[in-house]
């Protein structure tokens, strides 16, 4: 089963994905900060990650390049979630290797979940780590 | 003999010249024609006079300069028309139209949002640091302004948003605006006791 995990420190938000996705299909994972998060993405080595940036302990812009620096999870794509519309977190995330920056105010639920299919689509099977 | 005529000059003479009569009519054959013959006429060529090239380039000239004619009384029309009728509808627009005896309304005039006017406090009710400056930055960005952080006293669940009586009235476009960045959030009353316009707390899952 396709493996993702949020990090995300509002509890609330993270409960709103985590219910959309399980509805969707997958298996979530979460995660309430940047350190638990690289850990997690470390030990489980989920399928995609959504990674907040604004969290406490780590950021999710240092999480994302330690998982990019590491070489057993520089190949999991991570999607940046972020409320921030037109901050230059975007152009940061892109150039350390995020795959997507989404701004959640400006999409449904829904439509998150298609976006993550989608970039999971384009993947093959070679390339998404499989989920342990 | 006849005398020469001396008043005459050199190679006149007053004696009358011998005319030889030319045989015409002796020697011509006049073709016979028959009376009661009938009248046959093979074929009516009509003959077309060929134009000359020099009448043929006048005439196409003619025809060219005809429709170059036309072209411009109508676009001369077209521009008058444009031209005359656009500072009447500019008149229409600036003129104001005459109003009868103006009536007091009853109904307030509704005023645009202007969301940089509505100040927030934000309150985290979660056992998770940073949450309320997190939710303030996202206010920021939404264009709001964010009067005070802090922790909320109580604990919460959702995110309750309590707007002040001065913009109650605009409470369904605020919350609809807010559930784009916070979809737990719903309004839970009138905001009493703060000097901000609006409270917005970070509750627990429901």
């Amino acid at each position: 089963m396709t493996k993702i995990l949020i990090v995300e420190d509002d509890p609330l938000m993270s409960r709103m994905y985590e219910k959309i996705f399980k509805f969707e299909g997958f298996d979530v994972e979460l995660a309430a900060d940047g350190e638990e998060g690289l850990d997690k993405i470390r030990s489980i080595k989920p399928t995609l990650v959504l990674l907040d940036i604004m969290m406490p302990k780590m950021n999710g812009l240092q999480v994302l390049e330690k998982v990019k620096q590491d070489p057993e999870t520089k190949a999991i794509p991570v999607i940046m979630l972020t409320n921030l519309a037109g901050s230059q977190d975007a152009e940061a995330a892109l150039t350390k290797g995020a795959v997507k920056y989404i701004i959640k105010s400006e999409f449904e639920p829904k439509q998150i979940v298609n976006m993550v299919k989608e970039i999971l689509a384009g993947y093959t099977r070679n390339d998404v780590p499989s989920a342990v | 003999m006849k005398k020469k005529d001396s008043s005459l000059p050199e190679g006149f003479s007053s004696e009358p010249e011998k005319v030889t009569p030319v045989a015409v009519a002796s020697e011509t054959t006049v073709p016979s024609i028959e009376k009661d013959a009938e009248l046959k006429i093979d074929s009516v060529v009509p003959i077309v006079p060929e134009i000359p090239p020099s009448e043929k380039k006048d005439k196409f000239l003619f025809i060219l300069g005809s429709i170059v004619g036309v072209l411009v009384i109508i676009s001369t029309i077209v521009l008058g028309v444009i031209f005359f009728r656009r500072p009447a509808e500019q008149q229409m627009a600036v003129t104001p139209t005459p109003t009868a005896t103006p009536t007091v309304s009853n109904t307030p005039t509704p005023v645009p949002l202007r969301k940089s006017e509505i100040t927030f406090d934000v309150l985290n009710s979660t056992d998770t640091k940073g949450l309320a400056a997190k939710y303030g930055k996202t206010l920021e960005s939404m264009g709001y302004t964010v009067n005070k952080l802090g922790n909320s006293p109580d604990t919460v669940k959702g995110i309750p948003v309590y707007l002040s009586k001065e913009i109650e009235s605009k409470k369904e476009i605020v919350m609809s605006d807010l559930i784009k960045s916070f979809p737990e959030a719903t309004y839970a009353g009138v905001l009493t006791g703060s000097s901000s316009q609006a409270r917005l707390i970070i509750g627990t899952t429901k």
